[in-house]
Parts: structure tokens; C-alpha cells; sequence
């Protein structure tokens, strides 16, 4: 049996007709669901952002922090149940920032810009998800340089978000030195991306069977392994300060059979998309699984150090493969149909994608994001942690609140 | 192994010195594209009239290219008003009405060692009724309006509103603009704006050197 088969790690809500739900974290597969027992179990709640979260009894201070304040870098609310410093219970509230992102109903096109625009800093991952699902509809085989082009984009955008992580937690460390070069670090791989793709993000590169313009990837591992190398000079420091290490150990530590990414990995649980992505196979790759046993903040963290190198040594592997990158023309004409589902392991873990074609549009969207998954973990990890372990359980679970919105 | 004193010390000067000199290494599609003449150019988010370019809904994804080219100028931004009451201080406050995460990215990356803003005095505020400035990015999304409401009433005199990317100023090709619940004093287009933009856009709307 796999690790997780009975998890449900997606839920289609039918409209009244009960779900269609994906179990497991292999490739993915929809059983339609009629029975609304399912709505009390935790991994369906956190597939749909639902938590148990209130406290009652005397004493117990209710309140909020949020939507828009200092100290959050997106706007999301929090309903915090306290006793003293004890956080008994916390009900987050994403919505407040809820685009609605209207994606169905759009050419390829202009879906995949708005898709780009679903999380910015994530946006090669789910920009390839996009291309990938329809490339699969159209039956096209994937062009093996395309795919360790993207592998490429999307391993150098993993440490640029887990750097980001690791930063934030030196910032509410109040660690300054180490943030300011952690901060420092992250721009100089912006810089880097921004000169070989054109854009900071990238946006506009990823296209239906090749990349929008092209890019440069001659000599781009060495570079990052600069910057990964310099990072582990950070690292090295950061995990002798007892400062550091003692807001972390033993904080909003959680074990769940339905969480992803770091977290899951920080818990021993052997999962990754990467292993399982029939759309970007990393096979040939030989991709070393970082694993910790605390579940905590700190095993987390030790988690993404780890997949910094691993994300480095890949990255330096795919460039040794890629040849001649195809480029894709900016308008995609097709009229085909298909419904498809595809995988991928963002920085934050597993995320899913739905996609149903008609005629060359898109008909309807499903994400699950990995985000989910963590702020769900945050909410029941948090219980019984101090009020200034927040923004270390907050910060740890490297939750981009954009991606909870609503995709239409 | 160096303290973390050292080690700081002794790493590489990284800070820049714009806005005094020019921006050492701009992200050519957050610039403004400008006409070449080759062919037609494709613009997803209707931003291109002929040969010119409404950068308010540019989007920066370079769809046309090769009829437009970056022209790598990091000033794009238009500042309506000014106030130099806040040439030697100046307070920001980070409002997120609807964004995808990169405008927020780019603006807190004022903060970071390369573009260092508190050089120039400059710095972010927990709460906008400590603010002179707001800075909103993203679309107005519909859970935002009131709170970027009450942020603005919160907000003391004299005081500046900043739209910063292309959702916030037009809307883009996610939704609509925060034009509906705010005027705003300066625009800083971009998808997302790069942070030589932004800080040029701060400087000058305290009528500061640049």
C-alpha cells in the first residue's frame, strides 16, 4: 500500500450532488462520492479550508489579527482563541483577498497568463502544470529539453522560496545579520533569473510545447550553486545560534497522514510529487528525498536546507542533459477536448490541478494548492504553542495566501 | 568560524546607489516597451494603441516582442502629487488588496541589503494610522474594499496613496482596480514593478533627489 492511498487530497464539490474526490498521492484518479460522511473527516476539511477551531470557557480571550497588518505580508485573518499566552485554538480566514480568478471560459493563452498571476512567486510550477495538462489532451509527447527546462525553473524557484522561508524565520528570530544575507541571497537569484529568463518571476516563459522566448541555461548551475554555497555559510552559522534553534524546536509540531511538502517529509512521511509526476518525470534525475522525524518547525526547516542542495545538484544534472529548448509560437490553435489531472511538488508540497477542455478552452478548473494543505496544518499545529510561536508556525509552513483563492 | 558581526562585515558591499546613479541590473520586462517597427505586436492585456504603450495595464510578459522592446528605463511610474513634508521621513504601509504575491515580494524587497531604503529614510509602519504613505498592490478584491477603506480613513495628513502593479492601477487581466475605492497620488506600473521602480517612485513623490 502507499504511503496515504486512503487520504483524500482533493475534493471537486459537484454542486449538490455530493464529490468527486482524489485519494492518494500517486497519480490521480476522481471517485464520485455521495455519501456527506466524508465531510467530517480532517483531510477532507483541509482540502476544502474547513477547521474545528472553537474554545470555550472562562477566561478564554477571543481575538483577530488581520486582514491587513504589519506583520503579515498578504492579507489573511486569524481568529485566535487564547488562555494566558496559550493559543487554544486559531480559525484562519484566507477569503478577505479572494480574486475569484476567472480562468474558465478562457483561451489557452490568456488562461495560462492568468494562471502565471494565481501565485507570482510559484508561478512556474502551476504555468507547467497548465502547459502540461494540455499538451497531454493534445497527445503530444513532451519534449525531453522542455522538461528539464522546466525542471530547471521550477528547482531554482524552490530555493528561492525556501530561502524566503528560512529568512523569515531569522527575521522573527530577530537574527538580522543572518535575514539581511538570507534577503540578499534571494535577490541575487532573482537577479540571476531575471537575466537568463527576462523576468523576475518568471512570467511570459512558460508556452504549450516549448518556452515562450528564449532563455539561457549555458553555465546557469554554476551560478546557483554560488548562491547555494554561500547559503550554506548562512546555514552553518544560523544552526549554532541557540537563539535560532530554541524558537523552532518543538514548535507547532503536527503528524497527519494528509499533509505535504516539507511538512509531511519533516514528519517521516516519504512523499514527493517529483517521484510520482507522470507529466515531469525527474526518473533520470536521481532525486535524493529529504526526510526529518521531529515535525516540527525546526525539522521542517532542516528539510528545505536539505532540498536547497538537492534542488542545485539537479539542476546542475538536468543542464548537463538539456540540448535545444523548443520555443512555442504566443497563440496556440487548437480545438481539442479532455479532461486531465496532473501533479507537481511546489515548494510548499503537493498541489493539484483539474483541467477540462472543450474545443481548445478552458471549461473548468480545479486547484488544490499545497497552501491548503499547510494552513491547515498551522491551525491545529499552533494549539498549545505560545502566542510568539506565531510567526514561527506561520512562517515554517511557507504559506502564500494567493494561493487560496477561488479559481473559476 | 567569524561571528555573525564579522562575517557581515567582511561580506561584499552589495548596496546600490541609485537613486543617485542608475540602477545596476533592471529586469528588462518590468520597463517600459517601446516601438521597434518589426512586425505586429501581440498584446494580451490591450495595453498597445498603435505604437504606443499604456504601461497602467501592461502586464510585462513580453508577448510583444519583437515589435516592442523593453526600453530599460527604471522610471516608469507617473506622480500625480507630491509631499515634501516627507523628504527626511518618510512611513510606508504595505496594503495587499487582491494581489498574486509578487507586487508584496518586490516591495519588501526595499528593505533588503541591495536596495536598502532606510538609507534614504525610508521605512515600512505596522499600522497605517502611523503611515504617510499607502502602498496598495494587488486587484480590489471583493473581501478588500472595506478594509482598504478604513485603511485610507486611518491614514494621517499629509498623506500619499500609491497604486504599484498593473492589478492595482488597471486591473490587469485578473480584475478590477482599486481606482474605485481610492484616489491615488502616484502609479508605479508593472507586473510586477521592479524595486529600482518603486524606490524611484518613493523618492520622487517627496520631491527627494534622483
Amino acid at each position: 500500500m502507499m504511503v496515504g492511498e486512503d487520504v483524500i487530497t482533493g475534493v471537486f464539490d459537484s454542486g449538490g450532488r455530493g464529490y468527486e474526490v482524489s485519494y492518494g498521492f500517486g497519480i490521480p484518479s476522481w471517485k464520485k462520492v455521495a455519501d456527506h460522511a466524508i465531510e467530517g473527516r480532517e483531510d477532507f476539511k483541509a482540502c476544502v479550508g474547513k477547521y474545528d477551531d472553537k474554545a470555550e470557557g472562562a477566561d478564554v480571550l477571543n481575538f483577530t489579527y488581520g486582514p491587513s497588518t504589519g506583520g503579515l505580508t498578504e492579507s489573511i485573518k486569524f481568529n485566535i482563541y487564547t488562555y494566558g499566552e496559550r493559543i487554544l485554538s486559531l480559525r484562519p480566514e484566507p477569503s478577505y483577498k479572494d480574486r475569484k480568478l476567472q480562468v474558465s471560459g478562457s483561451g489557452l493563452e490568456m488562461a495560462n497568463l492568468r494562471i502565471e498571476r494565481y501565485c507570482g512567486p510559484l508561478s512556474p510550477f502551476y504555468s507547467g502544470m497548465l502547459a502540461a495538462a494540455v499538451e497531454s489532451v493534445m497527445g503530444a509527447d513532451q519534449d525531453n529539453d522542455l522538461r528539464l527546462a522546466r525542471v530547471i525553473m521550477n528547482e531554482i524557484s524552490r530555493i528561492s522560496d525556501h530561502i524566503h522561508v528560512i529568512a523569515k524565520l531569522a527575521e522573527g528570530a530577530s537574527q538580522n545579520v543572518a535575514y539581511n544575507l538570507l534577503f540578499a541571497l534571494r535577490e541575487k537569484l532573482l537577479r540571476l533569473i531575471a537575466r537568463r529568463f527576462g523576468h523576475r518571476y518568471f512570467f511570459g516563459i512558460n508556452g504549450f510545447g516549448g518556452l515562450v522566448r528564449s532563455a539561457n541555461f549555458k553555465g546557469i548551475s554554476s551560478e546557483v550553486r554560488a548562491i547555494v554555497d554561500e547559503f550554506r555559510q548562512i546555514w552553518i552559522r544560523l544552526e549554532n545560534s541557540r537563539i535560532f534553534i530554541d524558537r523552532i524546536q518543538g514548535t507547532a509540531t503536527l503528524k497527519r497522514a494528509w499533509m505535504v511538502g516539507p511538512a509531511a517529509r519533516a514528519s517521516g512521511t516519504h512523499i514527493d510529487a517529483r517521484m510520482e509526476s507522470s507529466f515531469l518525470r525527474y526518473d533520470d534525475l536521481d532525486l535524493h528525498v529529504s526526510i526529518s522525524s521531529g515535525a516540527d518547525t525546526l525539522a521542517r526547516t532542516l528539510v528545505r536546507v536539505d532540498e536547497i542542495s538537492e534542488s542545485a545538484r539537479i539542476i546542475e544534472r538536468a543542464e548537463s542533459m538539456i540540448r535545444e529548448v523548443p520555443v512555442a509560437g504566443r497563440t496556440t490553435k487548437s480545438e481539442v477536448n479532455g479532461e486531465i489531472s496532473v501533479r507537481a511538488e511546489t515548494p510548499g508540497g503537493d498541489s493539484l490541478m483539474r483541467v477540462t477542455l472543450a474545443k481548445g478552452i478552458i471549461e473548468k478548473i480545479y486547484i488544490r494548492p499545497s497552501s491548503l494543505q499547510n494552513l491547515a496544518v498551522f491551525a491545529y499545529a499552533i494549539r498549545e504553542n505560545l502566542l510568539t510561536d506565531f510567526t514561527f508556525g506561520y512562517e515554517g509552513l511557507g504559506i502564500h495566501i494567493s494561493e487560496l483563492g477561488g479559481v473559476l | 568560524m567569524k561571528t555573525w558581526l564579522t562575517y557581515g562585515l567582511f561580506s561584499k558591499r552589495l548596496t546600490t546607489k541609485f537613486p543617485f546613479k542608475a540602477a545596476e541590473e533592471l529586469p528588462v520586462w518590468t520597463t517600459m516597451p517601446v516601438s521597434t517597427g518589426a512586425g505586429e505586436a501581440i498584446c494580451p492585456a490591450n495595453a498597445i494603441q498603435d505604437t504606443s504603450v499604456d504601461m497602467g495595464m501592461c502586464i510585462s510578459c513580453g508577448y510583444c516582442s519583437p515589435a516592442f522592446e523593453p526600453d530599460g528605463n527604471a522610471r516608469t511610474s507617473i506622480v500625480h502629487s507630491t509631499e515634501k513634508a516627507f523628504r527626511k521621513s518618510f512611513h510606508i504601509y504595505l496594503f495587499d488588496a487582491g494581489s498574486c504575491g509578487s507586487c508584496n515580494l518586490e516591495v519588501k524587497a526595499l528593505v533588503n541589503p541591495y536596495y536598502d531604503m532606510s538609507r534614504l529614510g525610508i521605512s515600512f509602519c505596522a499600522t497605517p494610522k502611523h503611515a504617510d504613505a499607502l502602498i496598495v498592490v494587488g486587484v480590489l478584491a471583493e473581501g478588500m474594499g472595506e478594509p482598504l477603506r478604513r485603511a485610507v480613513e486611518a491614514l494621517p495628513s499629509p498623506r500619499l496613496v500609491f497604486a504599484v502593479g498593473a492589478c492595482a492601477i488597471s486591473g490587469g487581466i485578473i480584475g478590477k482596480s482599486i481606482s474605485g475605492v481610492v484616489e491615488t497620488d502616484v502609479i508605479v506600473p508593472g507586473c510586477p514593478p521592479n524595486p529600482f521602480t518603486i524606490l524611484d517612485a518613493l523618492q520622487r513623490s517627496r520631491g527627494g533627489k534622483h
